[in-house]
């Protein structure tokens, strides 16, 4: 972990914290925390979002999506109580997306809903031997709001997270403002943070289309990017994703039912 | 090492004189170096004036130390633009007739492939100091031959890679060979360019004079003319030599009675596995040339002069708020968009090598470090050494080329270096 600490501004002390995570980076910036707290804190966020990602995860055979995914159906998979919860709300945001929300986007044949949640022993079995469940359409927002519940527990009142460039929170306000500022990087629109975040789905100029329309299966190339901004980061990163799946046509609907957050393509 | 290290160490300037310093071979190019040769001269004797050897000439009279004396060469019109740079020079069309000189104390042999090995043999019994143009000779058995006499002699010899007096290529060796950029994972070379690598010949007599590169009676073609140079990439970087070689190699597009092949792909296998290629086609010039060492943190692309961190720093401008909040200011930092991701190297605009302007690409440093060799009276450590490794690898992969097999590294060529 990188971390720097400054206290030049008698007013003002600043701490700065990055890492690696989830193919990308988690950076940190916290106010007024004295540098020893800062730096346990930090290293509790690492912790915290590596155990995350340690169960969001698809890629190394250990991590819990990836033993769902490895199960091809065959069998039921025991999880822990917070991914189960999570399987539970991504089927919600699934049915309130329209299924423009759909963990399972990534499987080669479409199989609706995608997996069974067995409560008794807290169990998941997918549908289908192909189902593929990814996280990287809203594991970086769950993150953070779980960071943010981590720092206010910690007693860090202001905040500015930043994680990938795609997921942003704000918590508190910056000593200078009456919170955090996020610019888009093309320019454009600038978002004020107050204990809220936004998330940025799409593609910038030059990018490989990456997002996959659920319904049709094939990867989405809808215009410039969706950001949305709200309370909750997860709530964001889940609704930027469908809405940058959603045909155009489409988003105001969808969004409609996520009272609270609005969006704005940039 | 860290992301700021990294940047410290690579994307800082004013590296290049502390390094010069450390490198016994460039001492030539420090004020200490220069010190020792002052009021000392080097009276050269240029044996091949083409272009090679004219472009040796023009650096040549950029160094304090250096004065040109003597042009040899049995094609008069490279002769007469050679004099017309140094009016006072002695001509000779004979080398034997330059090396007879007592007014010469180095000749620089820029001559074709074939006549490196005689040449220098007889130079260095003539007592002259020598520089001769990479590869060192035709077949791996001269090298040898060059280098224990080169040894014996008593006197200066070095072999034109002047990539080991680049100061990018220093800089970046130090850190490889300290494993500050992790295990090297694999080396890549490649040389493309899009021409009939021919020169104009005024009368069909000199066709094989003048384009002698085209010949096998002359010349080894790409793998002596191009890949030497960057083979030694290999060695260096790694401490070690190739075990064992394949390649392949044929005429495709440039069938115009050349002997050699236009398109040549090698495989260089190190004791521990890890493979240097080497590429060179001459009818497609799209990817120029590339240098590249992959290591386990980092990639160096040398041709560029940039470093590449395997996990470089997203494009975030949420560190800009430390310095904010330092200075109290509000600002707005505009870094919001689609996800950043660590595969996405390729827009990693990566950092310099040498931040520092450095127009030498190591021909000038290697003249005055082979001037201030001579001044004072000391062959310095790995020049010859690294040359000769560069020469046999190239020559060794010909051979591969030429036999269709695997080969191993001959034993008996093996000298006492790595």
């Amino acid at each position: 972990m990188e971390f720097v600490f400054s206290g030049k501004n008698p007013d003002a002390s600043v701490a700065f914290a990055s890492f690696p995570a989830m193919h990308t980076v988690l950076e940190m910036v916290m106010a007024n925390v004295p540098e020893q707290r800062a730096r346990d804190i930090a290293a509790s966020v690492e912790r915290l979002v590596l155990d995350i990602e340690s169960k969001l995860g698809r890629h190394s055979a250990d991590q819990v999506f990836a033993r769902i995914n490895a199960s091809g159906g065959h069998s039921a998979v025991a999880v822990d109580e917070e991914v189960y919860s999570i399987l539970q709300l991504c089927e919600v945001f699934r049915k309130n997306t329209c299924g423009y929300f759909d963990i399972s986007a990534l499987s080669p044949v479409r199989t609706v809903p995608a997996y069974r949640l067995e409560n008794d022993g807290k169990k998941v079995c997918l549908n289908g031997e192909d189902v593929v469940l990814d996280a990287g359409g809203f594991g970086k927002g769950y993150a953070l709001d779980r960071v943010r519940s981590l720092l206010v527990e910690s007693g860090v009142s202001d905040a500015m997270l930043n994680f990938g460039d795609s997921s942003v929170l704000g918590l508190g306000r910056h000593p200078y403002g009456d919170g955090w500022r996020a610019g888009t990087a093309g320019g454009g629109s600038t978002f004020l943070l107050k204990d809220s975040a936004i998330s940025v789905s799409g593609l910038s100029a030059g990018e490989v289309p990456h997002i996959v329309d659920p319904a049709t299966g094939e990867m989405v190339d809808n215009g410039g990017p969706v950001v949305v901004e709200g309370r909750s980061a997860f709530i964001c990163e889940v609704l930027s994703t469908a809405l940058y799946a959603a045909p155009r046509e489409m988003r105001e609907r969808v969004a409609g039912r996520f009272e609270g957050y609005i969006f704005k393509v940039v | 090492m860290d992301r700021r290290e990294f940047i410290k160490r690579f994307g800082s300037a004013g590296a290049a004189g502390l390094l010069l310093s450390s490198v016994p071979w460039l001492k030539g190019c420090t004020p200490a170096g220069q010190e020792e040769m002052k009021g000392g001269k080097v009276r050269f004797g240029i044996i091949g004036t083409g272009s090679r050897g004219r472009y040796h000439l023009e650096n040549l009279l950029k160094v304090p130390q250096a004065e040109v004396v003597a042009f040899c060469d049995n094609y008069r019109p490279n002769l007469d633009l050679a004099l017309s740079r140094v009016p006072g020079a002695r001509c000779f069309d004979d080398y034997r007739r330059l090396l007879e000189d007592r007014e010469v104390d180095a000749v620089i042999i820029a001559t074709p492939l074939h006549l490196h090995h005689r040449m220098t043999l007889d130079a260095l019994s003539a007592g002259k100091n020598v520089l001769c143009e990479k590869a060192m000779a035709y077949t791996m058995e001269e090298c040898l031959d060059m280098y224990r006499k080169g040894r014996a002699s008593g006197k200066v010899f070095f072999v034109g890679q002047q990539r080991l007096f680049d100061a990018k290529y220093i800089k970046i060796m130090d850190s490889v060979r300290k494993g500050e950029l992790g295990p090297v994972v694999n080396v890549r070379n490649y040389w493309f360019r899009n021409n009939d690598w021919r020169r104009s010949v005024p009368s069909p007599e000199l066709e094989r004079h003048i384009n002698w590169r085209l010949y096998r009676e002359y010349s080894r073609g790409l793998m002596t003319e191009l890949a030497c140079h960057q083979l030694q990439n290999g060695t260096w970087a790694k401490g070690m030599i190739p075990q064992q070689v394949m390649g392949t190699g044929s005429l495709i597009y440039w069938k115009d009675g050349r002997e050699v092949f236009d398109n040549v792909c090698t495989i260089y296998t190190f004791p521990d596995g890890v493979n240097m290629t080497f590429e060179s086609v001459i009818s497609n010039k799209h990817f120029g040339m590339g240098e590249q060492i992959l290591c386990k943190d980092a990639t160096i692309d040398l041709a560029r002069g940039r470093l590449y961190a395997e996990n470089p720093k997203p494009r975030s401008g949420i560190r800009q708020l430390v310095g904010d909040i330092e200075k109290g200011i509000f600002s707005n930092p505009a870094f919001a968009g689609t996800s950043w991701s660590a595969e996405n190297a390729s827009k990693d605009p990566g950092v310099a090598i040498m931040p520092e302007a450095v127009g030498d690409d190591g021909s000038l440093s290697m003249l005055q470090a082979f001037c201030h060799s001579i001044l004072t009276g000391t062959q310095p450590p790995h020049v010859l050494e690294e040359a000769y490794y560069a020469s046999v690898l190239c020559l060794l992969g010909d051979e591969a080329i030429l036999q269709q097999k695997t080969l191993q590294f001959p034993e008996e060529l093996r000298i006492d270096y790595i």
